[in-house]
């Protein structure tokens, strides 16, 4: 293959939101890990799409990589150049090359300049053209854009959204850059606009060579679009490839999820949606090993256990439930009728089974000798002796290690210890299930 | 414990800022022409020049302004504010004496400012662009717009000359705390609270009309509660953080507007005293006043801020 | 039996641009139960029509005509406090944005607990209660201590989650949801989703979803009407709106929508923007969008009508009606369009093509 033009090394962006100085002098640092070591390349010509939910990072990534924010820590080569080293002068040289077209057309564009002007701003900045030129250059681009050059005199609120997104376009196109970053730049617009600025953006692509890095939550959108794609939880890539090979198995279990999870347009359409537990975790304080482990549905089961994925998955959440908890009633909400504290043993126990979703005996003996222990010890509220008894037997290899990102062809890769040879064993169990 | 901490943090960057005001007011105190001995020497011309200069070194007026600074400053660390140079009081004696007069004015300023302002600021707000909102409209900007020396007067005019309802001077002023004393507080209160009223009126006004837009009105409603639960208890709590945020704004105005209706109606106010003060050029008087109002500004900027926590969850001071 | 029935809605904004028609001759009915979707890009007047049926339409808006029976009575005729005893207690409403719908400075538990002690007349402490067990049913964990937490402390999904607590607080028969998922991201919207469907089967409730994501309209309903700058263009049932669309506004909406697995290097796309509603297009108003619009579409405003009958089919009941001309035998070119499914499903209707 070919060198990318784009590069991304170990990028970190971590947002510093500690109270204030004296917290710093404590030692009561709080970072927010928006973007956590994350690798990339961007080919010449193609489209990379990086899909994921809010909070994961991807727009600080996209700012991130072309300096629009400064990334904490890691390296961004742009055809050998590594523009976290640049100087600003020559960052701004290298500017004109790298644009970036932003979600919400309306803030971006400044209420008081004309279409005209917002468009040739980038020209002057630039000296690229003046005078008539410039005005036939700003015809020009909003002709390319799908607007008429009668527009130039205009303000932005006189236009639609969809429009408004075309002027976007126009102005990063007016300094005939190499690249463009594309920050979620049909999410706000209705579907059947949605379908004019997708086509617009292949159509500009096809006729300069451009390249894209297309940020979005919306996995049929990028699809769509994309060459190769990236699939972002967390700060981190869990997986990257080309488009076929990202929607087609196998896949990192997030990226599976999120598959899984689209509403499919067909009223008929019965696919088996993945329902993933609990919610994302704070980027503040991330979950330990793999990333995902609080909520994947395929968390690896320690040497000695083998049970079914759903029991452990549930088993899980029971276990984190006790970590973090600190009473009684996190562990079971008290109802109406029944208040948690109070009840009996034997009926706490027949409301934590059934508030997790647990069976009547666990289906492993050392497993349920465990939980029975902890149902004692919240039984008496003790949380700390419920975690400890615990600990020994409900736990995951994917809580200890970080995984690697693993090559599963043609440059494929999946950041999950299911790809790992040594949990070949795992993989079979999941395929096993999955029939 | 976090709101704690700040509060500390907050009394505690008094002390810096007192004494940055001290070192402003003296300078310019300093840069005034006249001293209290030129004072003096006008009212009473037998003072011959050598008895001018040993006043001048008994009050330490001689020396260089650091050095004066200096020594009014060590004294104040051990309490002692200093002498009237003409009346050979305790200045802290003088001020603790004017001072409840003052803050008794202020508060009823402050109370009448409220309960004139918030119901109309509501009002105004509910019908909005309707003929009340209009006149309360029209209302509040003259209150904004009136100076309120002229305001005193108009009243006195009115209701004391004309109407004959209140004492143009109490005969004989009653304690502070008498009930009659109310009576002799209403017409200066309402001078001193009509600009704060009509400002507070068109923020609430605003804010209640801006609030009222949000969806989660809409949401209100659309649980079936009655209009007046929507309003009085949905949206006058988020409509309430705008006031504070001005109120903090409107105690210095307050304070400031004390000076002239207290000498408008001759109320016996640390204003009044300031006005005095500063035409005897005694230093000493200015430099308490000014700091006894500046920490009772501070005080009340605090107290906006602990109200703000109070309101809006949101608001974490850490 | 039916619970809503909407007759020739008609609302009206007065701008300074111009009269807007939001919603014009709307009718339609909703059984006891059914989940019936309201589909339309932004400007279609979706949200009007809901907000009309608890009578929540504020000046400068206006319902100037129609009739809106709930449950046999016209809210419409109805006094404020009566209005009032039926909003948040029979029928009730999901927000698209539980950010800006739930007020900052009330706990949750208290935003939901206050509806039913306004209906139900709960005192403090059986309010508080049933308000935990709702936040527990809605899938927040921990809800004892949740029910005092602010709406700032809850992340975008558990907000939503609140305010559909809130909507189901007093059991309504009629659930207005209005984008409920559009502002969340996938993996959630799957599980809200999920969660109204069997809440509303639990509770036997009637949905009207309005949605502008066909995603998620063929994911739970059963009827569905499609809006058009403020007309109602085709009713049909889910099946029928997917694999035997009837109106060119609807083959547009669903062709311009990517895909998972569909290989399409182009997107179809519907040329244009909604028309702005102070200068809505004569004749047909999808008419300057529409591929196939010829002159007749120009001069005569469609009506609804049985696309298979070509009689007329606005009244509530009509269960499958669509406003183009092609259907009164107005059109000479006809309507020049395909559906293929992909997959090996069987079609429930004859796959059919107009030509």
């Amino acid at each position: 293959m070919t060198e990318p033009i784009i590069r991304v090394e170990g990028l970190r962006k971590y947002y510093d939101t500690t109270g204030g100085f004296v917290d710093r002098l404590l030692g009561n640092e709080q970072l927010v890990k928006a973007v956590d070591g994350v690798d990339l390349e961007l080919y010449e010509g193609e489209t990379l799409g990086i899909v994921g939910e809010s909070g994961c990072g991807k727009t600080s990534l996209g700012r991130a990589m072309l300096r629009l924010i400064e990334p904490t820590d890691g390296s961004v080569y742009y055809h050998g150049e590594d523009l976290t080293e640049l100087s600003s002068r020559k960052l701004r040289a290298v500017r004109k090359d790298l644009q970036y077209i932003f979600q919400d057309p309306l803030s971006s564009l400044n209420p008081r300049m004309t279409v005209g002007d917002i468009v040739g701003e980038p020209l002057d900045i630039h000296g690229l053209a003046s005078g008539a030129e410039r005005n036939e250059r700003i015809y020009e681009l909003l002709d390319v854009v799908g607007l008429s050059p009668s527009h130039a005199d205009r303000y932005p609120h006189e236009f639609s959204g969809g429009q408004r997104q075309r002027i976007g376009i126009a102005r990063a196109l007016a300094v005939d850059p190499e690249v463009i970053v594309c920050d979620e730049p049909v999410s706000a617009l209705d579907v059947s606009v949605q379908a004019q600025i997708l086509n617009l953006l292949e159509d500009l692509q096809e006729e300069f060579g451009l390249s894209y890095i297309f940020i979005a939550h919306d996995l049929s959108v990028v699809e769509h679009i994309s060459d190769r794609v990236a699939v972002m939880y967390l700060g981190e890539i869990v997986e990257t490839g080309t488009t076929e090979e990202v929607y087609q198995p196998p896949n990192h279990p997030y990226a599976e999820a999120l598959l899984s999870a689209i509403p499919e347009p067909d009223p008929l359409w019965d696919g088996d949606q993945i329902l993933l537990s609990g919610s994302v975790p704070s980027p503040l304080d991330p979950p330990s090993g793999c990333r995902f482990h609080s909520r994947c549905p395929k968390i690896i089961q320690p040497d000695g256990v083998d049970v079914d994925p759903s029991e452990w998955r549930s088993a899980m959440n029971f276990k984190h439930r006790i970590d973090d908890g600190s009473s009684v009633e996190a562990v079971v909400a008290r109802t109406r009728d029944e208040d948690p504290a109070e009840v009996s043993r034997e009926r706490l126990d027949t409301l934590v089974r059934s508030e997790f979703d647990l069976p009547d005996r666990l289906s492993d003996p050392d497993l349920e000798t465990a939980f029975s222990e902890a149902i004692d010890a919240v039984h008496d509220d003790d949380l700390d002796a419920a975690a400890d008894a615990l600990a020994d037997r409900f736990r995951s290899p994917c809580e200890a290690e970080p995984p690697d990102a693993i090559d599963v062809g043609g440059g494929h890769r999946i950041a999950c210890h299911l790809q790992d040879e040594q949990y070949a064993d795992e993989r079979l169990r999941h395929a096993d299930h999955a029939d | 414990m976090s709101l704690h901490r700040f509060i500390l943090k907050r009394l505690l960057s008094i002390i810096p800022i007192l004494f940055g005001v001290s070192v402003i007011t003296f300078g310019l105190v300093y840069l005034t022409p006249g001293d209290p001995v030129d004072q003096m020497v006008a009212l009473n011309p037998h003072v011959s020049p050598s008895d001018e200069a040993t006043l001048r070194a008994q009050y330490g007026l001689d020396r260089p302004a650091w050095e004066q600074y200096l020594l009014w400053m060590s004294n104040v660390l051990t309490g002692d504010f200093g002498q009237v140079y003409s009346s050979g009081r305790d200045v802290s004696s003088v001020v603790l004496q004017r001072l409840p007069e003052t803050i008794v004015l202020g508060l009823f300023g402050w109370i009448f400012a409220l309960v004139i302002a918030i119901p109309a600021g509501i009002y105004a707000a509910v019908n909005k662009d309707q003929l009340g909102d209009t006149v309360s409209r029209f209302l509040a900007l003259s209150g904004i717009s009136i100076p309120n020396f002229w305001l005193g007067l108009m009243l006195i005019l009115i209701f004391s000359l004309i109407l004959g309802l209140f004492p143009v001077l109490p005969p004989s002023r009653e304690p502070l705390y008498h009930p009659r004393m109310l009576w002799y507080l209403l017409l200066p209160g309402v001078t001193i609270g009509t600009a704060a009223a009509a400002s507070i009126m068109r923020v609430m006004r605003t804010s209640m009309a801006e609030e009222l837009n949000k969806e989660y009105v809409t949401a209100a409603r659309a649980k079936g509660l009655p209009e007046r639960q929507i309003v009085l208890k949905h949206v006058l709590r988020n409509s309430l953080i705008s006031v504070v945020t001005l109120a903090a704004t409107l105690t210095a105005s307050i304070v400031a507007g004390s000076v002239v209706v207290e000498v408008v109606f001759n109320w016996p106010g640390l204003g009044r005293e300031f006005i005095m003060a500063i035409n005897g050029r005694e230093m000493n008087l200015i430099m308490a006043i000014t700091l006894f109002t500046g920490f009772f500004v501070i005080i009340a900027n605090l107290i906006a801020d602990i109200l703000y926590a109070v309101l809006d969850p949101r608001i974490r001071y850490e | 039996m039916t619970l809503l029935e909407v007759n020739d809605l008609t609302v009206e904004f007065y701008t300074e641009d111009g009269v807007v028609r939001a919603v014009d001759g709307l009718s339609y009915e909703i059984e006891r139960g059914e989940k019936f979707g309201v589909v339309g890009e932004s400007g279609a007047g979706k949200s009007v029509t809901a907000l009309s049926l608890m009578r929540l339409i504020e000046s400068p808006g206006r319902i100037v005509k129609g009739e809106i029976r709930f449950d046999g009575t016209d809210i419409l005729e109805l006094s404020e406090s009566e209005v009032r005893d039926i909003r948040g207690n029979r029928i009730a409403m999901i927000f698209q944005d539980a950010q800006t719908a739930l007020n900052p400075v009330y706990t949750v538990g208290e935003q939901i607990a206050e509806a039913m002690r306004h209906h139900l007349g709960y005192d403090d402490e059986e309010a508080r209660t049933r308000a935990i067990e709702l936040l527990d049913q809605v899938g927040i964990p921990e809800a004892e201590l949740r029910y005092s937490d602010y709406p700032h402390e809850f992340s975008g999904g558990m907000q939503q989650r609140a305010v559909i607590a809130i909507a189901l607080a007093c059991d309504p028969d009629l659930l207005i949801a209005d984008e409920p998922t559009t502002a969340l991201d996938v993996t959630i919207e799957a599980k809200i989703l999920k969660q109204i469907e069997a809440l509303a089967e639990e509770f036997d409730t009637a949905i009207q979803l309005i949605t502008h994501d066909l995603g998620v309209v063929a994911e739970l309903c059963d009827r569905v009407m499609v809006m058009y700058a403020g007309q109602p263009v085709e009713k049909a049932s889910v099946e029928q709106l997917f694999y035997d669309p009837k109106h060119p506004y609807t083959v547009g909406l669903m062709s311009s929508i990517p895909r998972i697995g569909d290989r399409r290097e182009r997107l179809q796309t519907i040329p244009g923007t909604m028309p702005d509603l102070v200068e809505v297009p004569t004749g047909c108003s999808f008419h300057p969008r529409c591929p196939y619009a010829e002159e007749a579409c120009r001069q005569t405003e469609p009506q609804l009508v049985d696309p298979d009958t070509g009689d007329v089919a606005t009244d509530a009941a009509a269960e499958r009606a669509a406003a183009c001309l092609e259907y009164t035998g107005e059109l000479t070119g006809g309507l020049d369009y395909e559906v293929t499914v992909e997959g090996d499903e069987q079609l429930p209707i004859g796959d059919e093509a107009d030509d």
